[in-house]
């Protein structure tokens, strides 16, 4: 019995899944974002054996240069090869905005179902320090904990999931509301079962579709924002490349290269884009209303 | 009305209560020991060490502090800068003004766009027009603001020479000269604003034209502008003006980066330097002047829907 059941919902799944996939193909413009984001992760994993240069490396007899055989994208201000700097920034700049997000999952998806879940006086403190938090600029509330933390990715990725997790939270709270009266939650409940399955196996199944869409959604913002906190040094130090530092390394020599501001800038502005697109896609395949989602913008 | 606006401004008082908890917490999230970080580190001597751990009360058990800070906090005195040992209250209202002005610039840019821009695309719902500016709205929203900032300095400065492309001048000196320095930070910070607001006054409007007060009003034969301009636009500007209002008071802190890119001494550049500097009395009164402005405006916004929404005044 159990054991039909359970290849009868697996099956159930992998259409719905299957069907999921089409839907999201007929969307152009997500398809064609995705498999950028997919080759620039994977660009990101093989970066050591695609970067023709070492990221690092200072050859002082080409300062400055423009696109050649030798460098496809030229160099910068102290001859580092500008193709290899944004492979390996790729790198940290994916890592971190997954990173920030998935910290900030890890801490906002419990503590909003516990907080939906258990009411009271759980609930009321919680939210209060989701209001509060949502009151502070986004941007002033990261440098702030940046700044008191020291300036580096790891501080980074710590101060984006405080900045995320009150609209995650908001997020999956608001459908743990929802749920918990529902009909099917309540006749569960009466057949005994435990509070743990119900939150894994009704709770999560619901939430999972505006949870994928906010994240896709929020991990733009991610990206945005670290490049942004990089730009003004807060984020990856020197001599490591970031799409952020390498434009702040750029525009120190807008008046000698002016061009070179073009190659860090549309990497970040192409790979946001990206992320907006797919998370616009999969909105509209999963149905999800787009007041429910939250936006950033900097 | 007033009701609603007595309630709201109830509402606040806890939520500045966690704030200020939260901003007071901001100086025990420093590595190690405080007052030596904050004193410069392994270098610092001794006796500085001693006058920052004074100064920031950090001798004493931490619930005085708290009480401490929070009565001083209250009477807007967030203590002296580290760095300048000028109160930080003065250095904040100094750079207000300045940051106000880049702020009004830009939101002044923002609306001239979208109130156009959104309303076009509605009216012309899926005809061409429509596209270009859906497309036009999904770029604006794209690209990095600090991109841009440079982008608009390599053009309009390093290239074509026609504007400064770092420096400040204060309106009282010549209010010329400020516009001048002034133009690329708004436009840059405008893009963004410009295309967000567009966007929810397009789905906002779009949803009114469809309501049956529209039908009544266009059967009834009454212009096809004033139908929109009069009818629609009034209930659908709520959403937007709450866009507007949000994004009004993050800007005030979120504008940090364009600030630094064309060197405005506004709030932003003050909350970089602090935070280089480690200067943690300057971080916590930046964060709770900016979180009571964001909570001001907010306030305004529900004052403003009190005036285009009769419904609320009775609630």
């Amino acid at each position: 019995m159990t054991a039909i059941s359970l290849t009868r919902s697996h099956r159930v799944r992998a259409v719905r899944l299957r069907r999921i996939a089409r839907q999201f193909c007929s969307h152009r413009l997500a398809l064609v974002a995705l498999i950028f984001l997919v080759g620039l992760a994977l660009v990101a994993v093989l970066a050591d054996v695609l970067a023709p240069f070492d990221p690092r490396h200072q050859d002082y007899d080409v300062l400055n240069k423009g696109p050649s055989v030798h460098h496809w994208l030229g160099t910068d201000s102290l001859g580092r090869d500008m193709l290899s700097r944004l492979i390996h920034g790729a790198r940290v700049s994916l890592l971190s905005s997954v990173g920030a997000i998935a910290l900030t999952l890890v801490i906002a998806v419990p503590l909003a179902i516990w907080s939906g879940y258990a009411g009271g006086l759980v609930d009321m403190v919680v939210m209060r320090i989701t209001d509060a938090l949502q009151v502070i600029p986004p941007l002033v509330l990261a440098l702030a904990i940046v700044g008191v933390l020291g300036p580096s990715v790891r501080n980074i990725v710590i101060a984006l999931s405080i900045i995320f997790a009150p609209s995650f939270i908001r997020l999956v709270r608001g459908e743990v509301l929802a749920v918990r009266e529902a009909t099917y939650i309540e006749a569960s409940r009466s057949i005994g079962s435990s509070p743990f399955y119900i939150v894994r196996r009704r709770v999560l199944h619901n939430i999972a579709s505006p949870l994928i869409v906010q994240t896709s959604v929020t991990l733009g913002f991610a990206l945005l924002a670290e490049a942004g906190l990089s730009f003004i040094g807060l984020g990856v130090q020197p001599p490591n490349p970031s799409w952020g530092n390498m434009l702040s390394t750029s525009y120190a020599s807008i008046f000698t290269a002016p061009a070179q501001i073009y190659i860090p800038g549309s990497a970040i502005a192409l790979t946001v884009f990206a992320f907006n697109l797919v998370g616009d896609g999969l909105r509209d395949v999963l149905g999800v209303s787009s007041a429910s989602i939250s936006r950033h913008s900097l | 009305m007033t009701g609603l606006l007595v309630r709201r401004l109830a509402s606040m008082v806890p939520l500045l209560f966690v704030v200020s908890i939260v901003v007071f917490l901001l100086v025990h999230i420093v590595p190690g020991d405080p007052a030596r970080t904050l004193a410069g580190g392994e270098f610092a001597t001794p006796e500085r060490v001693q006058l920052v751990r004074h100064q920031l009360g950090l001798d004493q058990p931490i619930m005085a502090q708290y009480g401490h800070w929070l009565g001083n906090a209250l009477h807007l005195d967030f203590g002296k800068s580290l760095t300048t040992n000028r109160s930080v209250l003065t250095e904040l209202a100094e750079r207000l003004p300045v940051t106000a002005g880049l702020v009004a610039g830009a939101v002044l840019f923002a609306v001239l766009v979208a109130l156009p821009a959104g309303i076009a695309a509605a009216v012309r719902q899926r005809r061409w027009l429509d596209k270009v500016i859906i497309a036009g709205v999904s770029l604006g929203m794209s690209v990095p603001t600090f991109w841009l900032a440079l982008i608009l300095v390599s053009v309009f400065a390093v290239q074509l020479k026609l504007l400064p492309a770092i420096g400040f001048v204060h309106f009282t000196d010549s209010p010329v000269e400020w516009a001048r320095h002034l133009l690329l930070p708004w436009i840059s910070i405008s893009v963004v604003m410009a295309a967000s607001l567009t966007r929810q006054l397009r789905a906002s409007l779009c949803d009114a034209l469809e309501d049956d007060y529209i039908r009544t009003a266009r059967s009834k034969g009454l212009a096809p502008a004033k139908v929109v301009g009069k009818h629609a636009l009034k209930n659908a500007a709520m959403p937007a003006i709450t866009v507007l209002g949000l994004q009004i008071g993050y800007l005030f802190g979120g504008a940090v980066i364009v600030e630094q890119i064309f060197s405005i001494p506004g709030v932003g550049s003050l909350l970089i330097q602090a935070v280089i500097n480690k200067d943690v009395p300057v971080l916590q009164g930046g964060v709770i002047v900016l979180a009571l402005l964001v909570l001001a405006i907010n306030f305004a916004v529900d004052v403003v829907y009190g005036y285009v929404n009769p419904k609320v005044r009775v609630a």
